[in-house]
C-alpha cells in the first residue's frame, strides 16, 4: 500500500431511470415525533410526506421536517361515518397505522384505516383539510429537493428493488440520524445511523417494519458512497 | 442477532456462471458480479409473463454484517457488494483450492422477512494474497473450510463442517486503484 485515499469518486445524479417502479412505502420519523405517531401516506407523491399524533385530548399533524402543522382537541363525539373513507387532506393522503390490524389502501380505493375522533376533528373542514395537505406537501418537496449525489455503484443500488431507498429517506437520514466517522475510514466520509419502516404486505395487509438505515455520504461534494438498510 | 455465518444447501449444477470480482478506489465497493448463468425454462418463462402483466418480482437481499447478497431467487445469487477500504484488508498467503471441484447452486439457510430480507450480524476480514491474486471473505469466528464449491468460474464457497459458509474465494480480482489511489504491492 503506498499512497493514501483521496476519495475522489466521480459524482454522479439520479436519472428518473434509476428508480424501481412502484411507490415509496417509507417513513423516517423526524425528531420529536413520537413514535406513536401515524404516518400519512400521499396517493400523488406516493410517499408518506407527515404524520398524525393524538395524546391528552390534542391530536397534531407534523409534517416531515418535525413541524407541527394543524392542531385541534379532540371532538367529543365519534363520528357516525369513519371521515377517512370520505376525505382525508385533501382526497388522497391515507393515514397508516403501525398496528397490524390496520388496513392500507394502495390501490387507491378507500382507505379502511379507522380514524379517531380527533382526526374526526381534523377532516370535518374540507378547506382546513386542503391547507394541510398541502403545507405537507411543501415540506415534503423542499426535503426531496435537496441534491444528492452518487457513485456509480450506489446509483446502480439505487435502481434495485430490493435495495432502493427514497432520496428523501436518505436525505431524512442525513438530518436525524446519528453522525460518526466512517468506519471504513475514507476521508471526508461520514456515516449515518437512523430507524426507518418499510411497509410489509400480508395477505392483504400491510404492516410497518423497522430497520436500521445507514447511510455514509462524502460531505464535501454530498456524494453517498454506501447506503443500507437491514 | 446471531454471529454464526448461515448454513448454505448445495444442488449440483453441470455448469458454472461467470462472476467477476472488482473493487475500486471511486466506489470503495468490492462488487461479486454473476453473470451468464443460463436460466431454466420454466424461470425464464415465469419472467416472461411477470413483464408481460407488468409484475415486479421482489428479489431477495441477505445482509451479513456489512456484506449484501442479492439472490434472484433463493437459490441464485446475483451479487455480493461490501462496501470497504482496501486498506482494512489483511495481507496473507492464501491456501491453495483443491482441484476439480464440483459445480453448485447454493441456496442460504436464512429466514426472510416480507419484504424478501434477512439479516445476521455476521463479522467478516478480507484476506488478499497477491501472490496468487486472489482474495478471502472470510465469515465468522476463524475457521479452515472443509469442503469446497465452485460457486461460479472465478467464485468458490468454502463450508465448515456443520455446512456453515466460512469463506469465499475469489479469483482473478480486479483492483481498479486510480491516478491517485492506492497500488497493491507484492
Amino acid at each position: 500500500m503506498t499512497e493514501p485515499y483521496t476519495g475522489k469518486e466521480s459524482a454522479v445524479r439520479l436519472t428518473h431511470g434509476a428508480q424501481p417502479r412502484g411507490g415509496s412505502e417509507f417513513a423516517v420519523w423526524p425528531k420529536g415525533i413520537p413514535l406513536s405517531a401515524i404516518p400519512l401516506y400521499d396517493e400523488e407523491t406516493k410517499a408518506v410526506i407527515g404524520f398524525y399524533h393524538e395524546s391528552q385530548g390534542i391530536t397534531r399533524i407534523f409534517d416531515l421536517q418535525g413541524r407541527m402543522v394543524a392542531m385541534e382537541e379532540v371532538g367529543l363525539e365519534t363520528p357516525l361515518i369513519d371521515p377517512l373513507d370520505i376525505f382525508l387532506l385533501g382526497g388522497s393522503i391515507r393515514a397508516v397505522t403501525k398496528g397490524a390490524l390496520s388496513l392500507f389502501s394502495r390501490a387507491g380505493a378507500r382507505a379502511t384505516v379507522r380514524a379517531s375522533a380527533g382526526m374526526a376533528a381534523f377532516l370535518s373542514s374540507r378547506a382546513a383539510g386542503q391547507a394541510i395537505g398541502h403545507s405537507l406537501r411543501l415540506s415534503f418537496r423542499a426535503v426531496a429537493r435537496k441534491q444528492l449525489n452518487f457513485t456509480s455503484v450506489t446509483a446502480r443500488h439505487m435502481a434495485e428493488a430490493g435495495r432502493h431507498v427514497p432520496v428523501h429517506i436518505l436525505q431524512q437520514a442525513i438530518e436525524t440520524g446519528t453522525r460518526a466517522a466512517d468506519p471504513q475510514g475514507v476521508a471526508g466520509a461520514y456515516r449515518y445511523v437512523t430507524k426507518m419502516w418499510k411497509l410489509v404486505k400480508s395477505g392483504s395487509e400491510y404492516t410497518w417494519k423497522e430497520y436500521t438505515l445507514e447511510v455514509v455520504v462524502r460531505e464535501a461534494d454530498w456524494t453517498v458512497l454506501h447506503f443500507l438498510y437491514r | 442477532m446471531t454471529t454464526a455465518p448461515p448454513r448454505i444447501t448445495i444442488a449440483e449444477c453441470k455448469e458454472p456462471c461467470r462472476a467477476v470480482t472488482f473493487w475500486s478506489t471511486e466506489t470503495f465497493t468490492l462488487t461479486i458480479q454473476f453473470q451468464g448463468r443460463p436460466e431454466p425454462q420454466e424461470v425464464a418463462l415465469s419472467k416472461q409473463l411477470d413483464r408481460r402483466f407488468g409484475i415486479e418480482t421482489l428479489p431477495y437481499r441477505i445482509v451479513l454484517g456489512n456484506i449484501e447478497v442479492m439472490l434472484e431467487k433463493v437459490d441464485l445469487i446475483q451479487s455480493i457488494d461490501i462496501y470497504t477500504n482496501i486498506d482494512q484488508w489483511q495481507r496473507a498467503r492464501l491456501s491453495v483450492l483443491p482441484t476439480h471441484l464440483q459445480n453448485a447452486l447454493v441456496a442460504f439457510d436464512v429466514e426472510y422477512d416480507g419484504n424478501h430480507i434477512a439479516s445476521l450480524e455476521v463479522p467478516h476480514t478480507i484476506i488478499w494474497d497477491d501472490t496468487s491474486q486472489q482474495l478471502a471473505l472470510c465469515l465468522g469466528a476463524p475457521s479452515v473450510p472443509a469442503r469446497w464449491y465452485a460457486v461460479a468460474d472465478t467464485v468458490f464457497f468454502g463450508l465448515a463442517d456443520d455446512c456453515r459458509l466460512c469463506e469465499v474465494r475469489c479469483t482473478q480480482v480486479a483492483i481498479q486503484t486510480g491516478v491517485t489511489g492506492h497500488v497493491i504491492q507484492g
